[in-house]
């Protein structure tokens, strides 16, 4: 519980959220509310965090790439299938402890876990 | 002389300006970037003779990129005719991950499907999710990737696509059962199962398992119109000598419209669920997009329009690939017994088990895909490979080529599920049937699940055998014609 960002284990709508720590591309820490049941690229979107998610969380692209702590990546209830890993291995700065959010959904356990944006990205994309 | 004669047939007909390679433009990029007028020139026509006709009739059209690229390097310029603007041909997966790195947000498909796209135009319609770009595309896209592509949300169609799948199983083997020696049939009743197959998800309608007229014309409708996406802007100059194909591409598309009218129609009066868990796509389209009436039903044309024939040709070639390879089928076959056992349906929760069969879907599209490139045109202009190309050039990535390289793949021609288990060995750009990123064909999913549920229905209870192989056979889609398979039952 963080009272001075307003962080509650219960956000106003009465839904139960986790705390979640994304590290960006220059290694600034934003700890946000997570809605349980919501899924990681979901949380990232509607806390302006730099996570792309360029096909909108459909699992068509591999821009929602973000790297796990080796702790937090064993807490991921379901391990990621061969149509994840497909895409996931298009993406850029991949390593052993890598998922696209879009296809995890915040789940209790995940109280605290610390998400990091790789630094390689695609250019390109963000012009 | 005759040998004279062999040796001048066997020199390129194209004649190469000189032969680039990647790596000496990458090495150039550092100094200055090549412009695409400076690579070397792929022509199919000087003229109207088409010089490449001797080597590449228009049958083998699939292989034209491919032989172009030994000759001409893994990145060179194409001109259908000399006049058309050069396009870029791309043949390598880093190339082609910096394709799609630099294809913007709403990525443009490019201009292919003139003739189709003056028919449309003529029967009112818009461009439609296949031919839009920019923000008008995303809007169509948008809600048809949440219904379409979301894994989660599509494991819910699981159970009935798997009956209806099962259904189609039992029929063909009905078929086959009368003494059928031909495949055409059996081909007609894979086509009617991906159209039931969408007729469920997008009307609630379980159809019928016969072949009627009625199908049957829009069967053929459908490919006609498949085989309008082959021609392109460059024949705009033509189009004198195209009204006649036109016109029958309209005649096409109206039995296709009217076709899908009759499934609205039925729908509505079909009684409602109340206990179902989704709504229909039609519904759906109908209460939670601003889509007015034609852009729904320009949506069902183009969803039908590309994923039927694409998904009975791309069984064909497993069931192919899977009767010549035994070993690899009884392997399948004990892997869909060990995941499935007596279960009569396959649900998500099995699929995700049926790695193998996941491998040979992937090893057969490489080894025989049934869409040989995909096309992308860049926002602006732009460079690819160090080549600087303009703004509005056409780039074709040569899917087909990169599959069969023997630089990539080892033995490159064999079918080999086994190669996909070593996943950190293979660059995921070197395999790219569907597309990748935010216009990834939209029915991949979808497709993917139904390939996989017939699949392993029929392999739970018969054995394929090959009869005779195909001749493999360019029509937009590479089609695996004069196919011939027979299936035994497993005891």
């Amino acid at each position: 519980m963080n009272p001075e960002l307003g962080l509650d284990n219960y956000s106003q709508k009465g839904a139960k959220t986790v705390n979640i720590t994304f590290i960006d591309r220059d290694g600034d820490t934003f700890k946000v509310a997570a809605k349980v049941g919501d899924t990681l690229l979901d949380v990232a979107k509607e806390n302006d965090i730099d996570v792309e998610g360029a096909c909108g969380g459909t699992l068509a692209c591999s821009t929602c790439h973000l790297i796990f702590e080796k702790v937090d990546f064993d807490k991921i209830p379901e391990t990621a299938t061969d149509e994840e890993l497909d895409l996931l291995e298009m993406a850029y700065g991949l390593t052993d402890t890598s998922r696209l959010v879009c296809q995890i959904d915040v789940t209790d356990e995940m109280e605290g876990i610390v998400l990091k944006i790789p630094t390689e990205t695609r250019d390109a994309r963000n012009l | 002389m005759f040998r004279l004669l062999t040796l001048f047939r066997r020199s390129p007909l194209v004649i190469p300006s000189r032969t680039i390679s990647t790596e000496n433009i990458l090495k150039r990029d550092v100094v200055a970037a090549t412009h695409l007028d400076d690579l070397p020139t792929a022509k199919r026509f000087l003229g109207l003779v088409d010089l490449e006709l001797t080597r590449h009739p228009m049958s083998k059209l699939h292989e034209f990129f491919y032989k172009r690229s030994k000759e001409l390097g893994e990145i060179y310029a194409f001109q259908p005719f000399f006049f058309s603007p050069k396009q870029l041909v791309i043949s390598t997966p880093s190339l082609l991950a910096e394709l799609s790195a630099k294809e913007g947000k709403n990525p443009d498909r490019g201009n292919s499907g003139f003739n189709i796209r003056r028919a449309m135009e003529m029967l009112g319609l818009k461009k439609g999710l296949v031919f839009s770009y920019g923000a008008e595309w995303k809007r169509l896209r948008d809600p048809l990737s949440k219904r379409l592509l979301r894994p989660k949300f599509i494991s819910g169609y699981f159970p009935k696509l798997s009956e209806i799948a099962k259904c189609a199983v039992t029929d063909i083997i009905d078929i086959q059962g009368r003494g059928q020696m031909n495949l055409d049939p059996i081909v007609e009743r894979l086509r009617l199962w991906t159209v039931n197959s969408a007729n469920y998800m997008a009307f609630h309608i379980f159809s019928s398992t016969e072949l009627t007229e009625e199908t049957s014309e829009y069967f053929q409708a459908m490919m006609s119109i498949v085989r309008g996406f082959g021609s392109t802007k460059d024949i705009e100059w033509l189009s004198y000598f195209q009204r006649k194909k036109i016109r029958k591409l309209i005649e096409s598309l109206q039995t296709v419209i009217n076709y899908n009218n009759k499934q609205i129609q039925v729908s509505a009066t079909l009684p409602k669920d109340p206990d179902r868990e989704q709504i229909t796509m039609l519904e759906y389209l109908q209460t939670e997009t601003d889509f007015d009436e034609k852009e729904i039903i320009n949506t069902f044309i183009s969803l039908l329009g590309a994923g039927v024939d694409t998904t009975t040709t791309s069984t064909q070639w497993l069931w192919y690939n899977l009767a010549k390879n035994l070993k690899v089928q009884e392997k399948l076959c004990e892997e869909v017994h060990s995941v499935i056992g007596d279960s009569s349906v396959v649900t998500a929760e099995h699929f995700n088990k049926l790695h193998y069969m996941k491998m040979c879907l992937k090893e057969s599209m490489r080894v025989t895909p049934t869409v040989g490139t995909f096309t992308r045109i860049l926002p602006e202009e732009s460079t690819i490979g160090g080549v600087c190309i303009p703004k509005d050039t056409q780039v074709f990535a040569d899917i087909y080529g990169i599959g069969l390289n023997e630089n990539y793949w080892r033995d490159p021609l064999e079918f080999i599920p086994e190669r996909w288990e070593s996943r950190k060995e293979i660059d995921p750009f070197s395999f790219i049937p569907f597309g990748a990123g935010p216009r990834m064909c939209v029915g991949r999913r979808i497709a993917e699940a139904q390939m996989q549920l017939i699949t392993a229905h029929l392999c739970s209870s018969y054995k394929l055998h090959l009869v005779k192989e195909p001749d493999p056979k360019f029509e937009v889609l590479i089609k695996p014609e004069g196919l011939n398979l027979s299936f035994e039952k497993r005891v």
